[in-house]
């Protein structure tokens, strides 16, 4: 009995030190190299349906040309279950080589020291030249430095976009797109209307959801800005951004139609819209689902040329080996190239990240396939990025649920509503 | 001796042999309750970030909390929730078991029409009342609307009932800060009774069962009616089961988050935060990247305090007219 007690407690030994062998091993999640000289390395990320299947493609394509890496794609599904299992992750030390992030998320990764300086490969031998960095687009490498270091890198960035019926259009007598707001105005009221005469509307000029996305991007071709030069105060309840909330307000309650969550996308599918506004990787779920004539316009302009792109970048964790690092570097550097941009945006709908790639085959390809698409991404040339502190990705939440929300359900006045939700940020930034 | 009484004396009295049985519900107990619940109250010191403990803060997430409106009114919320869920859960559960507790016909069909959704997941039942309760394509607004009802927005509607109520009579005016619950809150409570309510009846019937028949024949032959033999003898004998009943409705209740998060929004919680209950603003806060688990489990650690001293105050008011 003695004898038996103390073999099990051997065994139990046995297994834990063995336990804790293997989780101390190596560096960062990815799998050390077993010897047959290939990097395996881990990306997590949030990519599902189509866009999942086409990052698929894409990594598998990159596997096949690099015999000596391989890298895993892992989905999470959804950001924010991404953003849970890399909080994990890091608390247990075994974080991913590469995932996708938020801004926000990447500025607790770098305060925690979790987050790899990118700096260092892009000036190094394998790196990026002036010329090419240059080619991104304008903002995008700026939205990814940090005190004068780059710690993540542009990967999936959209930005938003008109899709409009065109047949609904024909039947009201218009031909394009509304290219201001007063147009906006009077296009939705035109196509607001009732097509089968029984008294009841069953056609809407525009829908959307409760979206703190599209008042920032109204609110800066207003002329106003999200937060004060400084970062440390609200600045979205301003003249302009009253003017702007009250016209949402006006462009999807009277003419319009507020739904929850995407549902707006599937009523324009099914043809009861006339408009609606959307991201542009909106159009890879919405492929072959609508039998109409439609087209993509850029936003409608008033004050200011102004929009914000959406959208992750990619880190590379820097508890990972040096091999796994330069490794997903050379992924980094291979997804961000004009060729593969190019393939990635017309896959999906992203924005290509580089200049050059809308003048590549592929691109002008998809321009020909999708009416507007190209004059939507000429957005990116001044589009800019929003405050990326994890204190405005907690304030955020204030201006679409105290502000925005508050005035489409008509719950608040426009001005009521965004000074209730500046006080509630103003709150949040101070702590 | 026989091999039997052998057994008795050397192992099952040997408390050695007693610790070692409880070992694996003992671990169970200590690495997923216990450590846990000890680490929330460590961490909720501490300024924590993706998963790194950034520093000591002492109270300060104490201090933020008291003075963030969202904990107040998400606590708000929750209050709503379990006075909504509670005495109807209870009523409704208790009036099931003594109707289910008579002989009648296809007795263990209807026994199994009550329990079924507590067996059925709860992630599906929140998704097919999601569907039940929308505006456009719901059940509930088809049959409102047959019988000649107005259809409601359900889940999307911010605005409290009260209010709604004070407007359908044609009342021009009602005070803002009385406006109670909103209807979306209220369609999640529904569903919360719902999906209880077959628990409570379970522990009702055994309590039922417990009572012994001499103190109903002795009652009737003393010619009470039936009303007179359910207060005067089944409502004080199954006293110990309500109090049991009332105390883990209670507490569930005020955990609740699971058809909170599924039923409500985009953003959960929606409309307007109305539907954001205490343990929702607590997830939110810890576990979205923007967020501070020491935060979070400062939040945790005072839905616990609420909790536990509530259950006190319930044994100080109500243990004394139970009879055991």
């Amino acid at each position: 009995m003695k004898h038996r007690l103390k073999k099990h407690w051997l065994l139990w030994v046995l297994l834990t030190t063995s336990v804790l062998a293997i989780s101390l091993a190596g560096c960062g999640g990815g799998k050390e190299g077993t010897g047959d000289g290939v990097v395996r390395l881990e990306f997590w990320h949030a990519m599902g349906g189509p866009l999942g299947d086409a990052l698929d493609a894409l990594v598998a394509e990159f596997n096949g040309n690099h015999s000596d890496i391989e890298i895993q794609s892992i989905s999470m599904g959804r950001y924010q279950a991404l953003s849970q299992k890399i909080m994990a992750a890091v608390a247990a030390d075994q974080p991913p080589d590469l995932a996708q992030v938020y801004e926000a998320w990447t500025e607790n990764l770098i305060e925690n020291g979790s987050a790899e300086s990118m700096t260092a490969y892009i000036n190094g031998p394998n790196g990026l030249s002036q010329e090419e960095l240059d080619d991104f687009i304008p903002g995008m490498i700026e939205n990814s430095t940090w005190d004068g270091e780059i710690y993540s890198f542009p990967f999936n960035k959209s930005v938003r976009a008109l899709y409009w019926n065109k047949g609904a259009f024909a039947e009201v007598g218009l031909t394009q797109a509304p290219t201001n707001w007063d147009e906006y105005l009077e296009y939705a009221k035109k196509l607001t209307r009732d097509t089968d005469g029984d008294g009841e509307i069953d056609q809407w000029g525009t829908a959307g959801q409760i979206s703190a996305w599209m008042f920032e991007n109204l609110l800066v071709q207003n002329g106003g800005e999200i937060l004060t030069d400084d970062g440390t105060r609200a600045a979205f309840d301003s003249p302009e951004g009253v003017e702007a909330l009250e016209f949402m307000v006006e462009l999807l309650t009277e003419y319009g139609k507020v739904t929850s969550g995407y549902e707006y996308q599937n009523d324009f599918q099914a043809g009861k819209i006339g408009m609606v506004e959307g991201s542009t990787v909106s159009l890879s779920f919405m492929e072959g689902k609508y039998t109409f004539d439609m087209a993509l316009a850029p936003l409608p302009e008033n004050k200011e040329k102004a929009s914000f792109f959406a959208g992750t970048n990619v880190v590379i964790f820097a508890d990972s080996c040096d091999p796994n690092k330069r490794a997903a570097w050379e992924f980094v550097k291979w997804f961000t190239s004009p060729e593969i941009t190019a393939r990635w945006a017309a896959m999906t709908g992203y924005a290509p990240v580089r200049r050059s790639a809308m003048n590549l085959p592929v691109m002008q390809e998809r321009f020909t396939e999708v009416e507007g698409l190209e004059s939507v991404f000429t957005q990116l040339e001044y589009a800019s990025y929003e405050p990326r502190s994890a204190a405005w990705y907690a304030g955020r939440k204030y201006l679409e649920e105290t502000g925005v929300e508050a005035a489409l359900r008509k719950q608040m006045k426009p001005g009521e509503a965004l000074a209730a939700a500046a006080r509630a940020v103003n709150a949040e930034l101070a702590r | 001796m026989t091999w039997l009484e052998n057994l008795r004396r050397k192992k099952f009295m040997d408390p050695l042999t007693a610790a070692l049985y409880l070992v694996p519900a003992g671990i169970v107990v200590i690495v997923f309750r216990m450590i846990p619940i000890v680490s929330a109250f460590i961490l909720s010191f501490f300024d924590v970030k993706m998963g790194r403990i950034r520093g000591f803060v002492g109270l300060a997430q104490y201090v933020r909390l008291f003075q963030d409106p969202t904990f107040f009114s998400s606590l708000g919320t929750t209050v709503y929730y379990v006075a909504g869920v509670v005495p109807v859960s209870l009523f409704l559960s208790l009036l099931a078991a003594v109707l289910l507790n008579q002989k009648i016909r296809a007795l263990g069909l209807y026994r199994t029409v009550f329990f079924l959704p507590v067996v059925t997941s709860l992630v599906a039942v929140s998704m097919v009342w999601k569907w039940i309760f929308h505006p456009r394509l719901g059940l509930l607004n088809y049959i409102f609307e047959v019988l000649g009802g107005n259809a409601m927005v359900w889940l999307e509607e911010p605005r409290g009932i009260f209010e709604m109520v004070a407007s359908g009579l044609g009342w021009g005016w009602w005070p803002a800060g009385l406006s109670g619950p909103s209807l979306a809150l209220i369609a999640v409570i529904i569903v919360a009774i719902w999906r209880g309510i077959g628990y409570n009846i379970v522990i009702f019937l055994a309590g039922l069962q417990n009572i012994p028949n001499q103190y109903y024949e002795a009652a009737r032959i003393d010619g009470a009616n039936s009303r007179g033999v359910f207060w005067k003898v089944t409502w004080p004998l199954l006293s110990p089961t309500t109090f049991y009943v009332l105390l883990s409705t209670t507490i569930t209740s005020f955990q609740v988050f699971t058809q909170i998060y599924l039923m409500t929004g985009p953003p959960v919680g929606g409309p307007m935060g109305t539907t954001k209950v205490i343990v929702y603003y607590l997830f939110e806060k810890g576990f979205d990247a923007g967020g501070n688990m020491g935060y979070a489990s400062a939040v945790a650690l005072i839905l616990f305090v609420i909790i536990l001293s509530l259950t006190l105050v319930q044994r100080r008011l109500v243990e004394s007219r139970v009879y055991y």
